[in-house]
């Protein structure tokens, strides 16, 4: 979307936080919150300011700041502390009118929790999986969410609001190198909250298959060896020769109907 | 899971998370089987008090969605083209008056009739359609690995003992172009009925 001039002065907040590549498990920007930077920077390039709860030294965070963002601001926190608590103080002393956040950090519980939790400490409306942000006029924004399947719904809400980005949205751009060492990042401390639920879990790699939670129906041994032995019956659909043309293709157009895929 | 423990999967995906049982949980799609042999029923109960909410989100619905800006892979409705296409622009028009995403076999797109990234099978796009019709696709073994997921296939084919005849819900053994003609004058038939009714409902 082209910024124009109704939302060039529009104080946006984009969250951001430290990325874990799914393969090297090497730290990088998340994919989402560089949407939600992405999405911040073409709404209001001025006024968008860039937030991280946690380590400041972290190397991935000059990834965002080499999207063009002149200057990161990170609350210092120990990685363990809970991210809402620091960020509703924040919040509460300068407001702005609009915070995006990822759908799910990628490293950490990735609960994606964050942007609802938020919300309700703020008392703002929430809009999940947004793909982009159509309008802003007199104080209400025109946003598209993402469905499945590739469908998009409007949706009207009024500033201030929390929207999450989905991976739907705008590509975030590529990030320049020498902006991104020359930016500055502006610390300051905050307000600690200790996340003591987390303290009892253990943490370990992922395994491949989880366990179902299997429940054996058999109750014989005939019928357990049948279940492990029968063959999916080969359905074989309908074939038409004979017919004419016409009634082929109103054989396919009632499927069609059926299956409500026409609208 | 237990009543006592629970594993979580966090970080996106890669780490398993220990934790002690909550008590509201989301249960990833992996967690369990399906239920199936009960029946069980959904009853309404009544609320001491229920809050007071006032509406901050107004939704305005869905919107129309052009259908080939849809990935492939997400597409609900694919039409897809193979070597049997021999009327292109026909199959576009038919594509746009179903409103389906538009997909091809590898050999459409070798031949220069279909982008690269429309091919579906194995070295293509794995899709998810739930309804699949391949015009003049007879269903090399790459292309059916690449429609595994779809639920309902229709074939519109002169061959009638090819793979994807056996494969497919319905098939129409027949010339396609034929075919795709009655079937184009039947969803305008349909879209202009339903325009008409439209209409009378707004008039009413």
């Amino acid at each position: 979307m082209p910024p124009d001039s109704s939302t060039q002065s529009l104080a946006i907040v984009s969250l951001i936080s430290i990325g874990k590549h799914p393969q090297s498990g090497r730290e990088r920007r998340a994919d989402q919150d560089a949407r939600a930077v992405e999405l911040g920077l073409s709404l209001s390039p001025n006024n968008l300011t860039v937030l991280h709860v946690g380590d400041a030294k972290q190397q991935a965070l000059r990834q965002y700041a080499g999207m063009g963002v002149g200057e990161i601001h990170v609350l210092e926190a120990p990685v363990q502390a809970d991210a809402v608590a620091s960020l509703t103080d924040y919040f509460q002393e300068n407001a702005p009118s609009i915070i995006l956040t990822g759908v799910r950090a990628e490293s950490g519980e990735s609960s994606g929790m964050v942007p609802y939790l938020l919300a309700e400490k703020m008392g703002w409306p929430m809009v999940s999986r947004i793909a982009n942000i159509v309008s802003i006029q007199e104080g209400v924004a025109e946003v598209l969410q993402a469905l499945p399947r590739g469908q998009r719904r409007v949706i009207k809400v009024s500033l201030p609001f929390v929207a999450s980005v989905d991976s739907a949205a705008p590509e975030a751009r590529q990030s320049a190198f020498g902006p991104a060492s020359r930016a500055a990042l502006s610390i300051q401390t905050c307000a600690i909250e200790k996340d003591d639920v987390s303290e009892n879990w253990t943490e370990t790699p992922a395994r491949k298959r989880p366990k179902r939670l299997k429940i054996i129906k058999a109750k014989t041994a005939a019928e357990r060896f049948k279940a492990a032995t029968a063959k999916p019956q080969g359905e074989s659909g309908k074939v038409m020769v004979k017919e004419s043309n016409q009634e082929k293709a109103e054989e396919i157009f009632n499927l069609l109907i059926e299956e409500k895929v026409i609208r | 899971m237990d009543t006592q423990t629970t594993i979580s999967r966090g970080a996106g995906g890669s780490v398993d998370i220990t934790r002690k049982t909550p008590r509201v949980l989301l249960l990833a799609e992996e967690c369990a089987d399906q239920i199936d042999e009960t029946r069980h029923e959904a009853l309404a109960i009544a609320l001491d008090s229920v809050g007071q909410i006032t509406r901050q989100i107004h939704d305005g619905g869905r919107v129309e969605v052009d259908p080939n800006a849809i990935p492939l892979a997400e597409a609900e409705f694919i039409l897809s083209a193979g070597n049997g296409i021999h009327n292109w622009d026909q199959f576009h028009l038919v594509a746009k008056a179903l409103g389906a995403t538009e997909g091809a076999s590898r050999v459409a797109v070798d031949d220069g009739f279909m982008p690269r990234f429309r091919q579906v099978g194995a070295t293509g796009t794995w899709v998810t359609a739930r309804v699949y019709i391949a015009v003049g696709i007879s269903g090399a073994v790459q292309h059916m690995q690449g429609i595994g997921q779809c639920d309902k296939v229709i074939a519109i084919n002169t061959d009638a003992g090819c793979d994807m005849v056996k494969r497919a819900a319905l098939s129409t053994i027949g010339d396609s172009e034929a075919i795709l003609e009655h079937l184009l004058v039947l969803v305008h038939n349909y879209k202009e009925q339903q325009a008409i009714e439209e209409d009378n409902q707004d008039a009413a």
